[in-house]
Formats: structure tokens, C-alpha cells, sequence
């Protein structure tokens, strides 16, 4: 299955993802200390990457194939997660590779710290566009609606002057959330993420996509 | 009706039933208002929003700039749709020239995204009308409309427009979306100053300082204004030659 999958996929998020990494230390060992490179990249700029590959590679309703697997798969939800598991575990290598890199580059970034701020974003903008891929057959639907999300997070930043904003906020590392704060919106969005894995799950279940009545046909 | 008429008339038609399209739109009217409307609690935050011309291209810089971002996805896969589909081969066995497709294509979403982007700046004179605290004519509203088309509209919507529906063909769609998504979080990040802008940035360049100037910095650098508009209308026509010049793109004999 894994197999198949790799062939589907192709070597298009390999390449692209290894010159994203490569441009991203580029950029990162030529600039100035002004910007937290760390979480520019592991907070903003990979997560929303990764949104992309999983909405675009990680095709539920728009794969060209879809009525036929939901059809005959044992399980759709089981199919979607070993697809989104795949793309995911790819970017990851990237991904570490660029906090490794990025942490010796620069210094006083914490591999682990970096790793964490990623993986959660990440988690809930891939979480947030396998839901949306799921209850819409719109080619690139999904990923418009992360991106939205993301950039106005990006440009919501003074919003986090109101303290209840601050526990939901995308890039609160980036904006300078306090070591309390941040570990709680951290959490808030793993636990956001798991409630749209809960969204996809059901519809999955309750086969939000059929619409032919067979008995009418 | 001339066939590249036609095929913009079709591409239009498409693009603006499209309930998305109005969903971004209505998303970034709501954060307009909520950012931008000149009430008090706004006015306080930010001071120059009783007037027109700043209020209207604060709108653009942040609200706009999320509407051609959600418009960016819509239009991007056009052509490669069109190809993945099979229409294109339809209309390559119609006899419908190269020009007519790309031009109709380009011109049916030029359409849409100008449609969509008037729209957001008729709604938001229409906001600021409701709280006017100014005592401005009709003509700083006529003037204001025609500043903000010249040095805003115009040139943003031609530069997404030709390169979301043209690059696609060109790059993979998803390092086009990750470019671009990039391209956009540096114009989200950047921040009006005394100093001259960078040229890639479309939203809140030196071009737009021509719309409304602020009172401590009120110098404008023609140079680089020309440098922005150079770099907008540029990167849509090279996107447009670009593919024009694909000899793949279309039947052998032309």
C-alpha cells in the first residue's frame, strides 16, 4: 500500500521540499539577527508548506479515484490517515534536517523547542485541510481555506493583546507568547487538531460525499 | 463575437458562480469593517482612519491583500485544469487559436478578479459612508476611487491574475502556491515607512503611496514607485509569454 502511495505521490514533494529546506538555510545564514529565523521557518513558512503537500498530494475527494475507493476500501478514514502519514513522515525529514540546520546557524535555538513549535502548527493547518478536503470535491478548496486562516493569523498578530486570542493564536512563538502562555496554545491547537481528525472521521462514517440514491436510479 | 470574447465570457461566467470567490470576499469584508471602520473604538487604535484615502488603502494593504490570496487558489488551476480534464483537448480540435485561449482565459479572470476587488472597495466607501466622521466632497470619494484603481487595483489584480493562471502550466502548482504564499508574507509582514519599499511588494508598496501619504513621511521615491509597477505589470506579461512560447501547450501548427 505504502508503495502504491510513494508511486501516486511522486518524487515532485522530494525535490520541491529539499529546495524549500535548501533556499530556507540559504536566506537563514545570510540575514540578520533581527528575525527569529527559527520560528519564521518552523512556525510560519513549513507548517503552511506542509498544509499545501498534505491538501494537494494528500487528495481525498478530489483524487481522481475517489468514488471507487470509497467504495471499495475497507475502511476510508484508515486510507486517508496511511496517505496523510506518508506526506507527513516525508516532510518531517526535511523538517529536521532544517531546524539542525537552522540551529547551527544560528545560535541559542533549541532543536527540540523548534521541533515542537512545528509539529504542532503543522499538525492543526494539516489537520484543518484534510477536514475541509474531505467535505468538499472543490479542487484546491482546501488548501485556499488553510491558507486564509494562515495569513490572517499572520496579519491578526496585535490581536494577542487580548489575552483569550493569545491561547488560540497560529504563531504565538513568533509573536513573543510567554512560556506559560504558549505551552497552553500549543496544546489548544493539538487538541484542535484532533477534533477536526474527529470531523473527518465522522464524515467518513456518515459518507458525507454520497449523494446518489441508488434506489432511485 | 470574436472567439477569444468567447472563451473570456465562458471563464468568466465560471469563475464568478463560483460560491468561494464570494465567500473570501465576504470574509474580508467582515475584517475590513472590523479593522478599519472609523468608529471609535478603531479610532483609537489607529488615528488616521477618519480619512478617506488612508481608510481605503489600509483596506487594501491588509483586507485586499487577503482577498487576492484567497482569489490566487481559484484561479490557479484554470489552465491545468483544463488540461487534467480533457477541455483543452476539445478546444485544440476546435478551430480556437492559442491566442484566443490564453488571452480569453487571462481576460475572463482579469474580469473576475477586478469584479471582486471593486466590489470590496464599493462596499467599503459604502462602510465608510455609514460612520463618516469626515466632511469630505463627493469629490474626494471620485478621487480616492481613482487612485486606489490606478496605483492598487489595476496593477495587483493584473499581476496575480497572470501569474496564478499562467505559472501553474509552467511550475508545479504546489511550488507556484508555496512561492507565492511566501511572496505574500512578506507583503503581510511589511509595514508602511519613511523608507523606500521593496518592489516586490504589491499591496502596500511605493506605488501606493500615491493613494495617501503619511504626515511625518510624506516624501515619495518616484524611482522606486516606477520599480514596483515595472516589477507588477512585468511579471504578468513575462507569465503570459511564457506560456505563449510553450510550444507544447498547444497544436503543432501554431
Amino acid at each position: 500500500m505504502i508503495k502504491h502511495e510513494c508511486k501516486i505521490v511522486g518524487i515532485n514533494p522530494v525535490w520541491i521540499t529539499g529546495l524549500l529546506t535548501g533556499v530556507f538555510l540559504a536566506v537563514c545564514s545570510g540575514g540578520g539577527d533581527n528575525i527569529h529565523w527559527g520560528y519564521v521557518g518552523f512556525e510560519i513558512i513549513f507548517p503552511f508548506y506542509t498544509a499545501i503537500i498534505v491538501g494537494e498530494w494528500c487528495r481525498v475527494r478530489t483524487d481522481p479515484m475517489f468514488e471507487t475507493i470509497a467504495a471499495q476500501a475497507e475502511s476510508l478514514f484508515t486510507w486517508i490517515v496511511r496517505r496523510y502519514i506518508l506526506l507527513l513522515a516525508g516532510i518531517l525529514i526535511f523538517s529536521i534536517a532544517g531546524i539542525e540546520g537552522v540551529s547551527a546557524l544560528k545560535p541559542g535555538m533549541d532543536v527540540m523547542d523548534l521541533l515542537l513549535t512545528y509539529m504542532t502548527t503543522a499538525f492543526f493547518l494539516s489537520s484543518l485541510c484534510v477536514a475541509v478536503s474531505i467535505c468538499t470535491s472543490t479542487p484546491h478548496m482546501a488548501v485556499m481555506v488553510t491558507g486564509i486562516v494562515w495569513l490572517f493569523s499572520l496579519m491578526a498578530v496585535s490581536m494577542i493583546r487580548y489575552k483569550p486570542v493569545s491561547y488560540f493564536y497560529l504563531f504565538i512563538r513568533y509573536a513573543g507568547g510567554d512560556d506559560p502562555i504558549w505551552r497552553v496554545n500549543k496544546t489548544i491547537l493539538v487538541v484542535l487538531g484532533l477534533c477536526l481528525w474527529g470531523i473527518s472521521y465522522t464524515a467518513c462514517r456518515i459518507r458525507i460525499f454520497a449523494t446518489a440514491d441508488p434506489g432511485k436510479d | 463575437m470574436s472567439k477569444l470574447a468567447a472563451v473570456a465570457k465562458y471563464e468568466y461566467k465560471m469563475q464568478i458562480s463560483r460560491p468561494a470567490g464570494w465567500g473570501v470576499l465576504l470574509f474580508s469584508t467582515v475584517t475590513a469593517f472590523l479593522d478599519c471602520l472609523p468608529t471609535a473604538a478603531n479610532m483609537a487604535r489607529v488615528e488616521f482612519l477618519g480619512e478617506i484615502h488612508y481608510y481605503v488603502r489600509r483596506v487594501f494593504a491588509f483586507d485586499g491583500l487577503i482577498l487576492l490570496f484567497g482569489l490566487m487558489f481559484l484561479m490557479a488551476g484554470r489552465l491545468v485544469g483544463d488540461r487534467k480534464t480533457g477541455v483543452k483537448d476539445l478546444l485544440m480540435a476546435a478551430p480556437v487559436h492559442k491566442k484566443d485561449y490564453v488571452g480569453g482565459k487571462l481576460l475572463g479572470n482579469l474580469c473576475y478578479t477586478l469584479t471582486m476587488m471593486f466590489s470590496l472597495l464599493g462596499i467599503s466607501i459604502c462602510g465608510y459612508l455609514l460612520c463618516r466622521r469626515g466632511t469630505e466632497g463627493i469629490g474626494s470619494f471620485l478621487h480616492v476611487g481613482y487612485s486606489v484603481a490606478l496605483y492598487l487595483i489595476l496593477p495587483a489584480s493584473f499581476f496575480v491574475t497572470a501569474s496564478c493562471v499562467m505559472l501553474p502550466e509552467i511550475l508545479d502548482i504546489r511550488f507556484f502556491y508555496l512561492l507565492y504564499s511566501i511572496l505574500f508574507m512578506v507583503n503581510a509582514f511589511s509595514v508602511n515607512s519613511a523608507e523606500k519599499m521593496p518592489f516586490y511588494i504589491f499591496t502596500q508598496g511605493d506605488l501606493t503611496k500615491y493613494i495617501w501619504r503619511h504626515p511625518k513621511w510624506p516624501q515619495i521615491y518616484p524611482g522606486s514607485a516606477w520599480l514596483n509597477l515595472a516589477f507588477l505589470l512585468g511579471t504578468g506579461i513575462l507569465a503570459v509569454t511564457l506560456v505563449a512560447a510553450k510550444r507544447s501547450f498547444w497544436r503543432a501548427d501554431e
